[in-house]
């Protein structure tokens, strides 16, 4: 069942969907925060109309599968006539591109909670101060909150990263191509699954590993300020 | 439109009733087999003998970096395979199936025991030493203090997390559909390609899904509001 000699002739394959996964994570992260950042600012605004849409928004994707998220935009949006015939179908046709919009917009809902989290967790006196030197209120927000904001959530969002590079895997199932999809192709084609899953199980707990250390360097590195 | 979900030939309502039955039973299965899995994890991880903490360790690392499609899968397609041939070795030559519902529950119990192994960890730490001495100088015997002192202090400071990690349980469920149980998913992929109406029925099993999310939200308030009192002590 479990053959070093084929696990060794597969490794390329895997590896190239490996790449995918990495590409589908940073893509991810990317597009994550830039929707995350508004949407968490909009949780905290004046208006209770922008209030409820971010914490709709925040509902619908913490609170349901990402598996039926992806599934409703990829399978789902082959529904409508008129979605087919527009340009947006050239996007949304593709398993690719509907992972990368599933995986941010999801990921975008559990970074905004954590951001917002993050955010009323500054220390007020450090805002005041800073109203107080006289830094306007956008300058204020980038140079004082934001940074803060970030230190803050840092274990949290790395937790949640490695949670969306797990999340990838679940893409295969659009058939997308990366290291889980590659390995399920191995094993349609071998009948044995136990070889191709188990090297696929490896090179995941290597990226995983990567992203730990990557992780507690930054965290390290910006609360070196903290240490004994 | 609503006709499409009503009951009996027709309608695909009593299916989809039918699935939510199924994902409710493979959560609460998957949930408690992470909390067995998870108390003796923790208790292993803080046992004095160090081979038994390190494997702990290793098992509550691995299975927290593996995406959970990956082990399901894994359970699924090589159970059937392992099982066989080991019971082969013990000269029973039967071919032994593993089908999706148990394969669905044991994965999710793996994983998710890992993380409640974390989580019962931390909340054995969290209360403080003094607790049991205290109790224990009052001249309450070893089970005493850990049933009546202890106890209640761990389940205080756990609860939210394990309220935390029921949602997730849940969500995670879904996957179950791919290989072949019958849950809310499940109906939700065989509707919309029998009708050619994927969306709004995938869009139907979200909305089962974010309903089951409130009310465990719901629900998991109220545990909460009971052990507000219990938390004396421990950092929340």
């Amino acid at each position: 069942m479990i053959d070093p000699e084929l696990a060794l002739s597969i490794l390329p394959d895997l590896l190239r969907g490996a790449v995918t996964t990495l590409w589908l994570v940073a893509i991810g992260v990317v597009a994550g925060l830039s929707l995350a950042l508004p949407i968490a600012l909009a949780r905290n605004a004046r208006f209770r109309l922008v209030r409820s849409c971010a914490y709709a928004y925040i509902f619908f994707f913490r609170g349901s599968p990402l598996l039926a998220q992806v599934f409703l935009l990829y399978y789902g949006a082959g529904q409508f006539e008129w979605l087919r015939q527009s340009a947006l179908w050239t996007i949304l046709r593709e398993p690719y591109w509907c992972a990368i919009i599933a995986l941010s917009m999801n990921t975008a809902g559990y970074t905004a909670e954590i951001l917002r989290g993050a955010f009323l967790n500054v220390p007020g006196g450090l805002l005041e101060a800073a109203k107080a030197l006289g830094l306007s209120r956008l300058k204020a927000f980038w140079l004082v909150k934001l940074p803060l904001a970030a230190r803050l959530s840092l274990h949290a969002y790395g937790n949640e990263v490695i949670f969306l590079t797990k999340s990838t895997a679940v893409m295969s199932l659009i058939t997308v191509i990366d290291l889980m999809g590659a390995a399920n192709l191995i094993y349609r084609r071998t009948y044995n699954p136990v070889t191709p899953l188990l090297t696929a199980a490896a090179i995941y707990l290597v990226l995983i590993y990567l992203l730990i250390l990557i992780f507690r360097f930054i965290e390290r590195r910006l609360n070196a300020h903290l240490a004994a | 439109m609503l006709d499409l979900f009503s009951w009996g030939e027709a309608g695909w309502g009593d299916e989809f009733l039918n699935g939510l039955a199924t994902t409710l039973k493979l959560a609460i299965a998957a949930y408690a087999l992470g909390t067995v899995i998870g108390t003796l994890g923790a208790l292993a991880k803080l046992s004095k003998r160090r081979w038994l903490a390190g494997a702990a360790h290793l098992y509550s690392t691995t299975f927290r970096a593996l995406p959970d499609i990956l082990v399901m899968l894994f359970i699924y397609f090589s159970a059937s395979l392992i099982l066989t041939a080991t019971l082969k070795q013990f000269g029973i030559d039967r071919f032994v199936g593993v089908g999706p519902f148990a394969a669905g529950v044991v994965a999710l119990g793996v994983i998710n025991g890992a993380y409640f192994s974390e989580i019962i960890r931390g909340a054995i730490i969290a209360v403080p030493r003094g607790q049991f001495d205290a109790a224990r100088a009052l001249g309450l015997s070893r089970w005493h203090v850990l049933r009546f002192v202890i106890l209640p202090q761990v389940l205080a400071i756990a609860v939210t997390p394990m309220g935390n990690m029921w949602v997730i349980v849940l969500k995670d469920t879904a996957l179950v559909s791919v290989i072949g149980a019958h849950d809310i998913l499940y109906w939700g992929s065989v509707a919309g390609t029998s009708l050619r109406k994927p969306f709004t029925f995938y869009l139907a099993a979200v909305i089962l899904y974010l309903a089951l999310t409130a009310v465990s939200g719901v629900v998991q308030a109220r545990i909460e509001r009971r052990f507000d009192r219990l938390r004396i002590g421990a950092v929340k």
